[in-house]
């Protein structure tokens, strides 16, 4: 209804706030605006179709537990109508309600309460990735198989062929996701942290070889061993067919 | 009975219809083991003594007649006393036969025939039953009374007896009828044949014997020509003057055949009746224990299954009571934890809202104040958790423990902790990743806050996965260790203390780990002067069989 419009001469992108609690409507939209984005607010999934019809948007921030229709049911309908970016901001804060957030579709998503600028960079980063062709949802591709391994990347979780479900910490994950991205290629110490780094999670300080040691015990109901190969001085390599999903 | 009970059709009869029944089926089977006691095992006989083979035993020869155990011999001043007197008229011919067969007067004879059983525990050594002295009057015994035939009536005429015991009593060599006990093995002295050729009726103990209570004669043995005594005798024979040969038969011991049987009976009894009775003190006290294992499954977890509505209909009837009672507890629970959750979950909106106000606030205010949010949220966390974790356990399955503890492990150190995870071997227990996660992220963040560090350890202890996450820190008095489990208990330093929390972590560990199967427990750590003493936290898990 009421739009902010930033007070710089460049503006970041165009924001839809949607979130049945007035108060924390116009907080976020005034946080966002100072943050030389343009904001506009809906109270309801009515309102929101309402602005959605008038103006294009670069992305949208969602509550879930809404009168009328809630935030789920909308972010499907918006991801199926190939909308704007779409990040959930949420009180339900459970893992499964994220997940089941950016299987609908979402880009990403945030608890709530949240740091203002723990939203602001995530929403920086889903306008970041969108803009960079990378127009894939989260839940696009999010899924690695590979000899009878299944790699879950929205739930962190690693299934072993015998069903036996194995946690990686956020360094063995970003580890792991930069060999199934380059499967079969030998890949340095730099590369690997390159990779890993471009990930969301950034925690990889940890020495590469512990961590390839890890990932290796991990693997073990496969070779670890022959799986990931070292190449003396050369650096490692994935070594199986990768199939995502 | 059926109608009272009609919406509950799973019951058993009531415990007073068990319990009779089964003492009917007692009473049952004790009278069927008797009657195949009876029926199918041969009777025990009396020993009979020849008359000639007394007289040879009191002559000095063998002392050992063919129907009887051995005799024993004595030589005495005097006859038996008074005894003689009171047989005399039944003994009296065949006395008259053993004086005639050792070839003396009958003054020098005395033949004493006992007409009881000896059971020397019940009348005392070969004591005599008061009745006894009746005999010679003539008393009968009432039938099937094998220990005490002389309360009957003096005089009661032979016909009173059973059938071939007696018969045509008095024949022969017998004195009045009447004396005879026909039932009791050894007692009775009656089958006394007449002697040879006294009055042509001296078969009448085979007739009358053969199918009697005691089995008949033995094989072989020829009642017709010779005189004989059945039952316990003793003879006497006067050789010289003053020196009286004493023959008597020897008692048989404890047990006698009688009571062999009846402890046979007894045994047969206790083997049939004691596997009958475990079974059913099993099937009655089952119950019990179910309801026992409940109640106790009801204090840890009053969302646990109901009891199984079965067993004896009292019980049942408790059983449904307490299941009600359990669904009402469970309500109970459910509604205020939905309540607690709600009111944690609505407080997050305004948390957020104050969040964003902070941007606009003076730095230093707002830094100050974004602390204390941030111990608002995790205490909203907390509670959140506690209210999860109180649902049941949502996707289970197989589960690498040690990954679950490197993740752990690795996002506490990220933070800054001194975690530190000891190389262990791989455990795969079944459960839910992320309850799972928060109960070790929990004791991890006890440990640290309270003991300044963690060390986890993993192992396997008799078919569990055991976690340890001990710290070097104060440590807990010993009776703090179950009530720290209790929710929102704190111990008194921590309240004091700038560590946040609302005693919900422990708490919500136990309720998860006991929702896998397992349990978290506290011990102190040995007190040594290099680590200080700390806490040990045991987290047991099973492992999923095979």
């Amino acid at each position: 209804m009421n739009t902010m419009t930033a007070w710089q001469e460049e503006i970041e992108g165009r924001v839809l706030i949607v979130d049945d609690d007035e108060n924390l409507r116009g907080e976020v939209a005034a946080y966002l605006a100072g943050n030389s984005f343009e904001v506009r607010t809906a109270a309801n999934a009515r309102e929101m179709d309402g602005i959605l019809a008038e103006q294009s948007f670069d992305l949208v921030v969602l509550d879930v537990m809404m009168p009328g229709e809630g935030g789920l049911s909308i972010c499907r309908r918006l991801s199926d109508a190939g909308g704007p970016a779409i990040i959930i901001m949420s009180a339900m804060g459970d893992e499964i309600d994220r997940i089941l957030g950016l299987e609908l579709g979402a880009d990403d998503y945030v608890p709530k309460p949240c740091n203002p600028r723990e939203l602001l960079a995530r929403m920086r980063a889903v306008m970041r990735r969108r803009e960079g062709g990378q127009g894939q949802k989260a839940s696009e591709g999010a899924e690695f198989e590979f000899l009878g391994y299944n790699l879950d990347l929205l739930k962190r979780r690693l299934r072993a062929p015998s069903g036996v479900l194995v946690l990686l910490t956020s360094g063995e994950l970003s580890l792991l996701t930069a060999f199934l991205e380059h499967p079969g290629r030998v890949l340095t110490r730099d590369q690997l942290v390159d990779y890993a780094r471009g990930s969301d999670a950034d925690i990889f300080d940890r020495a590469i070889d512990v961590q390839i040691s890890r990932l290796r015990r991990k693997l073990s109901e496969c070779d670890g061993q022959d799986l990931i190969r070292t190449f003396r001085g050369a650096g490692y390599m994935f070594n199986a067919t990768v199939a995502r999903r | 009975m059926k109608e009272a009970r009609a919406g509950a059709p799973r019951f058993g009869p009531p415990i007073a219809v068990q319990i009779i029944a089964l003492l009917v089926a007692v009473l049952i089977v004790g009278q069927l083991a008797i009657l195949v006691v009876v029926t199918v095992m041969p009777p025990p006989r009396p020993p009979i003594y020849r008359i000639e083979e007394i007289a040879a035993a009191l002559k000095g020869g063998r002392l050992t007649p063919r129907y009887a155990p051995a005799m024993l011999r004595t030589v005495e001043a005097a006859p038996p006393k008074g005894r003689d007197d009171d047989n005399r008229f039944r003994t009296a011919s065949l006395r008259a036969e053993l004086a005639r067969t050792l070839g003396v007067t009958e003054d020098h004879v005395r033949l004493t025939v006992e007409p009881r059983p000896n059971f020397p525990l019940l009348y005392g050594g070969r004591g005599y039953h008061p009745h006894e002295r009746q005999d010679d009057r003539g008393g009968g015994p009432p039938p099937g009374s094998p220990f005490d035939q002389g309360g009957g009536p003096p005089n009661e005429p032979p016909s009173s007896f059973g059938p071939g015991q007696v018969g045509p009593a008095g024949v022969g060599a017998f004195p009045p009828p009447g004396l005879s006990a026909p039932q009791p093995p050894q007692s009775g002295s009656d089958p006394a044949p007449p002697p040879p050729g006294a009055d042509g009726s001296a078969s009448w103990g085979r007739r009358h014997f053969h199918h009697g209570p005691w089995g008949g004669f033995p094989r072989g043995f020829a009642p017709d020509r010779q005189g004989f005594v059945v039952g316990a005798m003793d003879a006497a024979f006067e050789a010289q003057p003053g020196r009286w040969t004493v023959v008597r038969s020897q008692s048989e011991g404890f047990p006698n055949a009688w009571q062999r049987r009846v402890l046979l009976w007894f045994l047969a009894c206790l083997l049939l009746l004691t596997p009958a009775g475990y079974l059913f003190a099993r099937r009655l006290t089952a119950p019990i224990s179910r309801f026992a294992r409940a109640a106790d499954r009801l204090g840890r977890d009053p969302r646990g299954p109901p009891m199984a509505l079965k067993g004896p209909a009292e019980i049942g009837v408790a059983a449904a009571a307490f299941n009600e009672m359990q669904a009402r507890l469970a309500r109970y629970v459910g509604d205020r934890t939905a309540m607690i959750g709600a009111i944690a979950h609505d407080l997050r909106t305004p948390i957020a809202r104050v969040q964003f106000k902070l941007q606009r606030a003076p730095e230093d205010l707002a830094a100050d104040i974004r602390g204390d949010l941030g111990q608002m949220e995790a205490m909203i966390w907390a509670v959140l958790d506690f209210v999860r974790d109180a649902s049941p356990v949502r996707e289970r399955g197989p589960l690498d423990l040690l990954s679950l503890l490197e993740v752990v492990a690795d996002d506490a150190t990220a933070t800054g902790a001194d975690v530190e995870l000891e190389p262990g071997p791989v455990q795969i227990v079944e459960g839910d990743a992320s309850s799972l996660q928060r109960l070790f992220v929990n004791l991890v963040d006890n440990a640290v806050k309270y003991g300044g560090s963690a060390r986890i350890t993993l192992t396997h202890e008799d078919g569990d996965a055991v976690v340890r996450v001990s710290d070097l820190g104060p440590g807990l008095p010993s009776e703090e260790y179950e009530r720290v489990f209790e929710p929102f208990y704190r111990v008194e330093t921590s309240r004091s203390r700038e560590t946040g929390g609302i005693g919900l972590g422990l708490s919500v560990a136990r309720t998860i780990a006991r929702a896998h199967g397992g349990d978290v427990t506290l011990a102190s750590k040995e007190s040594d002067a290099a680590t200080g003493s700390g806490l040990i936290v045991t987290v047991r898990l099973p492992r999923p069989k095979g």
